[in-house]
């Protein structure tokens, strides 16, 4: 039996983001919204632990009202309950206040043995809240997690380095970020969703959870978003002009020359 | 642009204020579903010819044929539009894979609706789970349109058996099938029965290879002294006709979704095409007579959802929708080969070529035009209400 805290962002489709040419910025209006990518990958993974060892899956979310969407799709994917952690407070803050926030409300649900977070969420990528989660519940943690095997109190990682695969053992309780290579989500089915609706969700604010709403969100962060822009990628729409032989060898160089080919 | 579209959604919410939410976030998932694992199998499977089993496998798991039946069949007690979204949803992304599993779903609706609880119990549930595949026997060489020219025989003999001697023609899902719905002369008309696949005397032709909806399975079907017991004759001997009539009947609303999804395909392709695409320094989708034609697309397409939608909430609610569902499939189909024709002219040369997968569209539609009733048999019916 494994206790599991699998958390998960409700984040802008970036697939559906529409970018106002004029000003180069990104609209955000009636953008459509999901659970963030990667995140699947640690709900299903929490689901399978469960499913092979037995135990609970409780699922954690932070986000407004709308989130109730993702939530929900959370449940259907096969998380038992699920917290949603939902106050005007808790809006715009960093990774660490964010990080903060879960801790809080993970101190309050009390049990858990293995908490699971993906690597990071397709919106902004910090990579830090996982991290910085296990810090605040003083628990070991492993990044970039593509297995987990579990024995007993024990188990036992491999981690995805950028040149081969570290395999680490660990005590309970710890806490996972695991890499998108780690397995495929499921889709759920018709009933599942249809049976999400009956499942447990109960909807936490900052003073549920002890936490003085001037310490978390915006006015708690260190880091302040000020805008948010889109690359601009001009062409630059060079032509080589002269014989086959001497163009190709020139846009050959041009090409050596800007690193699209080595 | 998201698989399950904003105009489904509207009409869906429009159509179920109360559950909009609920109903909505469930075809938003199954169109997420339907495009991440069917629609890219969608051009081997033309290509190929590949009879489509494991999408029908995974679409059955997601509980799709589910949908519209009780709980105690093991269906989700959906109303009917709901399945027909999810139809036209797969007929978006593979239409060979949404025939051969209309054909299914019309055989269930016979089977529930006309059979009895033991059949129920030892075919329908296995159908509804998709189990068992089933396949529809009604057309004949020289019986298509005119049904009742069938010479198909079923004579109960002194074992208690059903004797069946003749042939069938065109029928999808053969060889494939687990279960046969079989339309035959008796004694007192025409009768439905069941014949399960593995029946001695019982065979299939060689694949018929057709234009469009490549991988789907059409055959020929032979009954040569084929005995099934007669338990396994659907309602009553002699309704056998007017069941076929009615299982039709919606079928034809299957058909309909099952064009507006193949027409929502090639919309969805010429938009996307005609933002790349450039001449005379501009993008085609500048162009005037581009729009003009796109804003035909999908205002036929809006007109034929909602017709088809609406026969569907009158089958749903078991009210009369026999006019509806053909005025729905009439229009839809003939819609969907003028919206794939537009699609492949605005696609240009391009859109000729098999690289394009644009033309694929228009052969899956051409057989939505005479399957289930041909456009010519929905005129004469619907003309017929005007002219009773």
């Amino acid at each position: 039996m494994v206790e599991i805290i699998v958390c998960f962002k409700h984040v802008v489709d970036e697939s559906e983001l529409k970018v106002d040419r004029a000003n180069n910025k990104i609209n955000f209006e009636g953008a459509k919204t999901k659970i963030s990518d990667d995140d699947k990958n640690a709900i299903e993974e929490a689901v399978r632990l469960k499913e092979k060892n037995g135990g609970t899956v409780i699922g954690l979310c932070l986000g407004k009202a709308d989130a109730r969407k993702s939530v929900k799709e959370a449940l259907a994917m096969g998380c038992d309950k699920a917290r949603l952690l939902s106050d005007p407070a808790f809006q715009d803050g960093d990774a660490i206040r964010t990080a903060y926030v879960l801790s809080q409300a993970i101190k309050r649900i009390g049990k858990y043995d293995i908490i699971i977070t993906a690597t990071g969420t397709t919106d902004v990528y910090s990579g830090i809240v996982g991290p910085a989660l296990a810090e605040f519940l003083e628990i070991p943690q492993a990044t970039f997690v593509s297995k987990v095997a579990l024995a007993g109190d024990k188990v036992t990682l491999d981690r995805l380095m950028e040149e081969g695969v570290e395999t680490v053992e660990c005590d309970l309780p710890l806490l996972i970020a695991v890499a998108r290579e780690i397995n495929q989500p499921r889709f759920p089915t018709l009933i599942q969703i249809m049976s999400a609706g009956k499942k447990e969700v109960v909807e936490w604010k900052a003073s549920d959870l002890g936490i003085e709403a001037s310490t978390v969100g915006k006015n708690g962060s260190l880091v302040q978003v000020t805008s948010t822009q889109v690359p601009k990628s001009a062409r630059k729409k060079i032509l080589f002009e002269g014989s086959a032989s001497e163009s190709s060898e020139r846009l050959a160089d041009a090409l050596l020359k800007e690193g699209v080919v080595n | 642009m998201p698989f399950y579209t904003e105009d489904q959604s509207k009409i869906i919410s429009n159509l179920f204020p109360e559950r909009a939410e609920e109903y909505n976030q469930l075809l938003e998932s199954f169109g997420d579903f339907v495009e991440k694992e069917i629609l890219p199998t969608a051009r081997t499977i033309d290509k190929q010819g590949i009879f489509p089993k494991e999408n029908m496998d995974k679409i059955f798991r997601q509980g799709f044929t589910n949908i519209p039946y009780p709980q105690d069949l093991e269906g989700l007690g959906l109303p009917y539009p709901i399945y027909i979204a999810c139809m036209e949803l797969v007929g978006k992304a593979c239409a060979s894979t949404a025939i051969s599993l209309a054909i299914h779903g019309t055989v269930c609706d016979g089977l529930y609706r006309f059979g009895n609880r033991e059949q129920h119990e030892k075919y329908l549930k296995d159908l509804i789970t998709g189990r068992k595949l089933a396949a529809f026997g009604l057309t004949e060489s020289n019986a298509g349109s005119d049904a009742r020219a069938m010479t198909t025989q079923a004579i109960l003999d002194s074992s208690g058996h059903w004797k069946i001697n003749g042939s069938k023609m065109y029928i999808t899902n053969s060889a494939k099938a687990d279960y046969y719905f079989v339309f035959a002369k008796t004694d007192k008309g025409y009768a439905a029965i069941l014949v399960p696949n593995e029946t001695q005397g019982f065979s299939w032709g060689s694949n018929i290879t057709k234009m469009g909806l490549r991988g789907s399975s059409l055959m020929g079907l032979n009954f040569d002294n084929v005995l099934v017991p007669k338990e396994n004759l659907v309602g009553e001997n002699g309704e056998g006709f007017e069941y076929a009539k009615k299982m039709l009947f919606g079928g034809r609303i299957t058909i309909a979704a099952l064009s507006v999804g193949i027409a929502q395909a090639a919309l969805e392709k010429t938009i996307t095409y005609s933002k790349e695409r450039e001449a005379f320094g501009k993008h085609l989708s500048e162009f005037e007579i581009t729009r003009a034609k796109v804003a035909d697309m999908m205002t036929e397409i809006h007109g034929a959802r909602l017709m088809t939608y609406y026969a569907a909430l009158l089958k749903g609610r078991e009210q009369d929708f026999g006019i509806e569902a053909c005025e729905a499939k009439l229009y839809a189909t003939e819609m969907a080969l003028r919206v794939c024709n537009h699609a492949i002219q605005i696609h240009g040369g391009y859109g000729y070529t098999d690289e394009a997968d644009v033309h694929r569209h228009w052969r899956d539609a051409k057989l939505m035009t005479i399957g289930e009733g041909t456009s010519e048999i929905m005129q004469v019916i619907i003309s017929g209400k005007a002219f009773e």
